[in-house]
């Protein structure tokens, strides 16, 4: 695990060779990640072999949000009218080569530790994840990620819940 | 996984069984070894990406279930515990 640097995307990065076997999550990285970059739709950070350029694996995030319109009104008298801030996990890949060794969960609770910070200077509810199928909602689960039941792979951590993973360690 | 062999010619090709008329993806792993794959060719359209899914509207009982863990927020699990710790000790 100690081998990944983890590190903003940029221009000296090779992301050519990537592949995690997604090809969505390929083209996002090759051809969409910097121009996200650009127009501050996404933060990339990648994960990369102490001294070396190319990339092993990266995720993406933005702010986002949840949508609780559909609670009774008697239950949304708790809530602000707006829907709740979170910080959403875009998306989460590792190179073919890297698989196995926990490299998505390093790039895993980078995202986490990165949310929480955010959390520290501005009002944010969970973090928020759209899995790509059967396997990486079972990663997130894992994980302790709470699972919608009207959309399964819509998945969600409370930050509080985060603060004390890290709480714990610290 | 089977080996084979084969000699390259003298301008360095070779030929692969079960490759022919095929995109291949050669990445050089280093000087000595290449791994060779069959690529797939997807069209940019049917690639699919979540922000096409997104916002999503949470129905009344998903709702119902995120207010009740604002509430009462989940302590993390030993797997999340371990895996903070394991983090912070290379990256923290």
């Amino acid at each position: 695990m100690a081998d990944w640097t983890i590190e903003r995307l940029n221009s000296h990065h090779e992301r050519e060779a990537f592949c995690c076997g997604n090809a969505s999550l390929d083209v996002f990285l090759k051809t969409l990640a910097g121009q996200y970059e650009k127009r501050r739709l996404g933060q990339t950070f990648v994960a990369v072999r102490a001294g070396e350029n190319a990339v092993c694996g990266y995720y993406t995030s933005a702010a986002g949000s949840l949508d609780l319109n559909a609670l009774p009104e008697k239950q949304k008298k708790r809530l602000p009218k707006h829907p709740l801030p979170a910080v959403h996990l875009g998306r989460l890949a590792v190179n073919q080569c890297h698989q196995g060794r926990r490299l998505g969960e390093t790039l895993l609770f980078h995202f986490l530790h990165t949310a929480l910070d955010a959390a520290k200077s501005m009002g944010v509810y969970a973090v928020d994840v759209l899995a790509t199928d059967d396997k990486a909602r079972g990663f997130y689960l894992q994980y302790g990620f709470l699972p919608l039941q009207d959309i399964p792979l819509h998945l969600y951590l409370p930050m509080r819940t985060i603060e004390q993973m890290f709480d714990a360690t610290g | 996984m089977a080996e084979i062999y084969r000699t390259a010619d003298s301008k360095g090709r070779v030929a692969l069984p079960g490759f022919a008329n095929a995109m291949l993806i050669i990445e050089k792993i280093d000087d000595t070894e290449y791994r060779v794959r069959r690529a797939k060719v997807i069209a940019e359209k049917d690639l699919r990406f979540h922000e096409e899914e997104l916002p999503l509207k949470l129905s009344a009982r998903d709702a119902s279930s995120v207010l009740e863990a604002m509430e009462n927020p989940p302590t993390p699990n030993q797997a999340a515990r371990r895996a903070a710790k394991r983090f912070r000790k290379h990256h923290g």
